[in-house]
Order: structure tokens, then C-alpha cells, then sequence
């Protein structure tokens, strides 16, 4: 099946970090691990002989340094750990066409992932970024603001509590 | 999902909201966002919570535009038709009838601080078959 730019893969892999799809190409435009590293430091996830059974067994990758030592290896867990194990989950969506076209535009201009781009927009749409000194400010005066509220709509005849 | 008061919605934003028992995700009405955005923008007016606040600008945009796994604000249109009815059948506000019409709606329960109970609102919350308590602070 051709992707959603219209090129047809050589083989397919299943998803994952060593076993990738055929948009998967480290240290270019679809490398999932190439975030905050350039392309001769993304980390490069070789199709290697993978345990099936413990694939089929486990919603979470298994994790790829497990199968080898090479000299990379400590980056490598380092990296496959924090994102595929602590810090994201993995999910799958269905997109349209031009969805994942659009994505995959996006991503090439940007030198980005699709995934990263889908990232960006989640977390603007849903206001996900961090503001940790305002949330603290806001949680010491919380009582102080519902009583300014409580007065302020006092005399509001739809908005005050009765 | 539990729909709470401004007070609680605060707290939920700033991520020092407890478990509040039920399901779901933490949502507020448009009125009770409105009442609480509102504080927040006079807050200026004082010298010492502007003080605390230390940002008043930033805290107001917190509150306009929550963080969606901390707080969701329902839009007032998806439960119109319900709050239309609770508002002519108990003579209910504009806040009230948006907040028991919400619950009843997203079948949510309510959870709202012991200050911002309405006297009645006990007893018509039952009456519509709604999931509602305070919550000791």
C-alpha cells in the first residue's frame, strides 16, 4: 500500500522502534527518535531479530537494547526509555488522507515527525503548555478569588448563588 | 465527569484539586468560568492579591484558556435545551439553569464548595436525579 504521498514502501516492518514502518528513516524527516538530535546523532534502530512472543505479549515496545551491546546502547535505552517507556504511550488514530498528508508536508518543511507535529498541535489546542509559577499563584489565592467572585456577582441577577 | 464551581475550578487549573469521587474528567460551566475569570481580571483592583498573584495578565489567560486535562469548560449551547427546561420549571438563574442543565445533559455529577451552595439547591438537584454534594476544602 502506497503511504499518503503516494510512495510505495520497499518492505514493511511493523511500528515501533526497531521494527519501523516504511516512513521510518533515522536522522531524516520520519525518524521518531530524532528529536533534539541532529541526523548523525539520532539514534538508529536496525531491524534486528526481535522476541515475537513477547511482542505480541506487551502493548509497550520491547525495548530494543535489550538484544544487543552495541556502543551506542546506553543512548540508545536512554532514549528508548524516556519515550517510549516514561514519558509518551503509544495510540493509534485513524486520518484522512489529506490528514496525513498535511501532517507529512508539515514535517518535511519543518525537519520534524509527523508524530511531533501532531504533538505541537495537541498541546496548543488543549493548552498543555506549562506555566508552574501562575498554577501556584492561583492555587494560594484560590479561596481570596471565589469570594471576589461571590461578591462581585452578588447583585448579578444571573450569576449570583442563592 | 463532575462538573464543579468556579472555587473548585480553580483549584483543578492550578492542579490542587483532590479526587473528587466521581468519574471522569473535572468540567465547569460557562457561567461559573465567566465568575471566576472575572475575579481574576478585578483582582488587579487589589493591592495584595494582585501582590500574590504576581502575574495578573498570565493568571487571567490561565483561566480563559485552562489546561484540558485539568479543567474543560462545557460549551452552554450542547445543554441548552435542558437548561431552558430547569430554568422554567424552578425558576432558576442564568447559572443555575446552565449548571443543572449541564448534569442532567453530560449526566455528570456537581460538586460545588459550602459557599457557593444555594439554599435550594440541595433539595432541586434530588429532584432532578442529580449526583450533587459539597466539598470540605
Amino acid at each position: 500500500m502506497n503511504d499518503s504521498l503516494g510512495r510505495r514502501p520497499g518492505r514493511s516492518w511493523p511500528v515501533g522502534p526497531f521494527g519501523p514502518s516504511s516512513k521510518w528513516c533515522s536522522g531524516r524527516s520520519y525518524g521518531e527518535l530524532m528529536m533534539g538530535l541532529d541526523s548523525n546523532e539520532s539514534v538508529k534502530f536496525v531491524p534486528r531479530r526481535v522476541d515475537q512472543s513477547r511482542l505480541r505479549q506487551s502493548s509497550v515496545p520491547v525495548d530494543p537494547s535489550s538484544a544487543s551491546s552495541s556502543p551506542t546502547s546506553a543512548l540508545h535505552e536512554a532514549v528508548y526509555r524516556a519515550v517510549y517507556v516514561e514519558w509518551m504511550r503509544r495510540t493509534n488514530i485513524y486520518l484522512t488522507d489529506t490528514e496525513q498528508a498535511a501532517l507529512d508536508a508539515r514535517a518535511i518543511a519543518e525537519g520534524s515527525t509527523r508524530s511531533e507535529i501532531l504533538r505541537v498541535i495537541v498541546d496548543r489546542q488543549l493548552n498543555l503548555g506549562e506555566d508552574t509559577d501562575v498554577d501556584a499563584a492561583l492555587g494560594q489565592v484560590a479561596a481570596e478569588l471565589a469570594e471576589r467572585a461571590r461578591t462581585i456577582s452578588s447583585d448579578d441577577v444571573d450569576l449570583h448563588i442563592a | 465527569m463532575v462538573i464543579v464551581d468556579d472555587h473548585l475550578a480553580l483549584l483543578a487549573v492550578a492542579g490542587a484539586l483532590d479526587d473528587l469521587g466521581p468519574s471522569g474528567p473535572v468540567v465547569t460551566t460557562y457561567s461559573f468560568q465567566y465568575r471566576m475569570a472575572r475575579a481574576v481580571s478585578d483582582s488587579t483592583r487589589s493591592g495584595s492579591l494582585s501582590l500574590r498573584l504576581a502575574d495578573p495578565s498570565a493568571a487571567l489567560r490561565r483561566m480563559l484558556h485552562p489546561p484540558a486535562h485539568r479543567l474543560v469548560v462545557l460549551d452552554p449551547r450542547a445543554s441548552l435545551e435542558e437548561s431552558v427546561r430547569m430554568a422554567g420549571s424552578h425558576r432558576a438563574n442564568l447559572l443555575l439553569a446552565e449548571l443543572m442543565g449541564a448534569a442532567a445533559h453530560h449526566g455528570a455529577a456537581v460538586r460545588v464548595t459550602p459557599a457557593n451552595q444555594g439554599k435550594t439547591w440541595s433539595h432541586l438537584m434530588e429532584a432532578e436525579g442529580i449526583d450533587f454534594a459539597t466539598v470540605d476544602l
